[in-house]
């Protein structure tokens, strides 16, 4: 009887804890990094205070299941229902009000076209003329400049829309948003009709969604032969390097640092380069940009004397990110650093 | 043991290692960390965590110089670079399509009173190169960067 019981509680630790998921331990693992402790926000949007007052559960759920495509939110698809209910358990401790914000799951009739043309007058200043978001990069991260304190959401974004039901988002420009500069329907100076109107053409975003696929040539790393000795590439490379305004540091042997002088390679050179200007605007979309950063082209000498340059694919680097506006500026630097690679080898 | 006794002792192990491959259930693109800690400290305990584990710190890219000496406003922040000598060496040489992720990097930057550290997961590198004997490497590296994540996280204040 005791080895029965002892045998069924060792059954039951395990199942206890998948059952009973923490939603703070979840939180901090998950969610903390981008939304900092307590919710107070950081590269992700601020989870407490009077925003979220009026978050409905389900808005919650489905924002953390599906995430925002582009937009750096992740998707995460491998939490369990029981564990993303636990973190919006959790997040909803922190509101001030008890009261459950619930809302119609009905559609709202308005007319696309004419919410369009509004859209274009009301929200477009913040939200985008596109709807999707004036600001740059997401949350309320206050240690780089900011054009708004709170980056306002991109609404054309299929998690958005998978994730908020029409009158969620009536609700929202009936009300304005406590805790950000979203304002209520009456300074807004709508009608009923006409806030049915724009909810209809955000809704109409929906349209225009592809399912991104790979492109099947996407490498992730590009390897270019030079026609050139190790030395002639280098300097040719630093001469179009300065040509199209890049500003090159100091030249660096790819084991340098990590062994005596006299034991690296010294035909493996990492050519570092960057364009400020472009950095600050990189950063400021997504700081952790410099896991990838500062842009290189590495020369590499083979044995047989024959001369190789390589390189991140920056296209397929910036997908890591989940963020479009960086996948958009990194396909400009791409497209310079082609261009560079072209000149240097020609 | 009688053969009742070894199956519950069975089923009970495997149900653990179950839980055990699904709590941890995470392969995201970026390894990331908040650590409260200043700037400063959080340098010099990464530098400990990362000689703790093997590696070395090869170059630390100061980020926020370059952008402060244009004239741009920005808070601390840095790249540090690091890896392993002979990995390296070794992987250069059978695996140069990894050349251009090599050192390894970690971007250290402040936000408000606290640390953001954030690495690329070595294991989101799986689908990009996905041969055979490069998987148990990736697997080390992404190990290692969340031990030593974990221990920066869970750091008293110096």
């Amino acid at each position: 009887m005791t080895r029965s019981l002892l045998a069924f509680c060792i059954w039951l630790v395990p199942l206890a804890i998948l059952a009973a998921p923490n939603g703070k331990q979840l939180y901090t693992r998950h969610c903390s990094v981008c939304h900092n402790d307590n919710g107070m926000g950081g590269i992700g949007l601020p989870l407490n205070g009077e925003k979220i007052e009026h978050f409905p559960r389900d808005y919650v759920f489905k924002t953390i299941r599906l995430g925002r495509e582009g937009r750096v939110m992740p998707a995460f698809g491998k939490l369990s229902d029981a564990q993303i209910d636990a973190i919006v358990d959790y997040v909803f401790s922190w509101k001030k009000t008890s009261e459950r914000a619930e809302y119609s799951d009905q559609k709202i009739t308005g007319n696309p076209k004419a919410g369009a043309e509004l859209f274009a007058r009301k929200c477009a200043a913040c939200h985008g003329k596109d709807g999707k978001s004036n600001g740059l990069g997401t949350g309320v991260t206050t240690s780089r400049e900011r054009k708004f304190k709170v980056v306002p959401p991109a609404l054309n974004n299929p998690g958005f829309l998978a994730s908020a039901s029409d009158y969620w988002i009536y609700d929202t420009i009936q009300n304005g948003r406590r805790g950000t500069i979203m304002p209520p329907q009456k300074k807004l100076k709508l009608t009923d009709q006409q806030v049915k109107d724009i909810v209809s053409h955000i809704r109409s975003f929906e349209q225009s969604y592809q399912k991104h696929e790979a492109l099947e040539e996407d490498q992730p790393t590009l390897v270019f032969d030079s026609p050139y000795d190790f030395d002639t590439t280098v300097h040719n490379l630093k001469q179009s390097l300065k040509g199209l305004n890049f500003r090159y540091f100091p030249d660096r042997y790819m084991e340098m640092g990590l062994a005596p002088d006299k034991e690296i390679n010294k035909k493996q050179l990492s050519l570092r380069f960057c364009n400020f200007n472009q950095l600050y605007k990189l950063i400021n979309i997504d700081p952790r940009l410099g896991i990838v950063l500062p842009c290189r082209i590495t020369v590499v000498e083979q044995p047989d004397g024959a001369v190789k340059l390589y390189l991140i694919n920056m296209k397929m680097a910036a997908r890591l990110f989940n963020n479009t506006q960086l996948t958009e500026i990194a396909e400009q630097m791409h497209d310079s650093v082609m261009e560079l690679i072209d000149e240097a080898t020609l | 043991m009688n053969r009742c006794k070894k199956t519950i002792w069975l089923r009970s192990v495997l149900l653990c290692l179950l839980w055990l491959m699904v709590a941890p259930a995470q392969a995201e693109n970026m390894i990331m960390v908040r650590v409260h800690q200043n700037f400063d400290n959080t340098m010099i305990l990464l530098k400990e965590a990362l000689n703790d584990y093997g590696y070395r710190i090869a170059h630390i890219q100061k980020c926020d110089g370059g952008l402060s000496g244009f004239g741009y406003k920005t808070d601390e922040y840095k790249s540090v670079f690091f890896g392993k000598f002979q990995e390296m060496r070794h992987l250069t040489g059978t695996h140069p399509e990894l050349i251009p992720y090599l050192p390894l990097k970690i971007a250290v930057m402040k936000e408000n009173d606290s640390i953001l550290l954030a690495a690329l997961n070595p294991l989101s590198l799986s689908a990009l190169f996905p041969n055979e004997d490069l998987q148990n490497q990736f697997g080390r590296w992404e190990s290692d960067l969340r031990a030593i994540f974990d221990e920066l996280a869970a750091s008293k204040e110096l």
